[in-house]
């Protein structure tokens, strides 16, 4: 799939959106739930990446002919 | 012309880095994995232009097929080496970086052990 801009904008806005998410949930001291909110954004935007690293790989694994 | 895209796409990724920082989250180095994929996917492309010149220019060189491939898999390790030890150094995470180094310099001498050995009797053929 062809990778633009939007990707990374995507990862930006999650970012974003945890940090508020966070800051909100700490002045309201809850902040367990503020460390699982920002694991969950933190996994979510790994699984993201990953599945991107996977695609560039097979991409080389592609040109290069290998295996 | 493709490269102002890709400039575009590198300067946005080191903005939205740069933000994330300021916010202190833990997504930021994330953000540069993202542009790093990106701008490589975006290029790669291209490279497969120059393989299959290389490989006309084997057939008519009749350089035999398995030294081109080892030659392709030796810049094919680099090139994701490259990759990835540049990331270790936005991360500032000095060892893995040179353990990765130190593991593809490996890699890619026990790989090219054979052109070697092609070498050596390339060289004996001459003497003899």
């Amino acid at each position: 799939m062809a990778f633009d801009i939007d990707i990374i904008f995507k990862i930006a806005g999650i970012g974003i959106l945890i940090t508020v998410l966070c800051q909100v949930l700490k002045k309201s001291d809850r902040d367990d739930i503020a460390t699982l909110v920002s694991l969950a954004g933190l996994i979510i935007v790994l699984m993201l990446v990953i599945s991107m690293i996977s695609e560039l790989f097979i991409q080389i694994k592609d040109i290069f002919q290998l295996y | 012309m493709e490269i102002f895209k890709i400039v575009a796409i590198g300067l946005v990724g080191a903005f939205c880095y740069v933000f994330l920082l300021s916010t202190k989250s833990e997504i930021a180095p994330l953000v540069l994995l993202a542009t790093g994929i990106v701008l490589i996917i975006e290029v790669v492309n291209y490279l497969f232009i120059s393989i299959s010149f290389f490989k006309d220019l084997a057939s008519i060189g009749e350089i035999s097929g398995s030294l081109l491939t080892t030659v392709l898999k030796i810049m094919a390790i680099s090139y994701v080496l490259e990759f990835a030890t540049s990331l270790c150094t936005d991360l500032n995470v000095k060892s893995i970086e040179t353990k990765l180094a130190f593991a593809g310099k490996l890699i890619i001498f026990v790989i090219s052990l054979p052109i070697y050995k092609e070498l050596f009797n390339v060289i004996t053929s001459f003497i003899s």
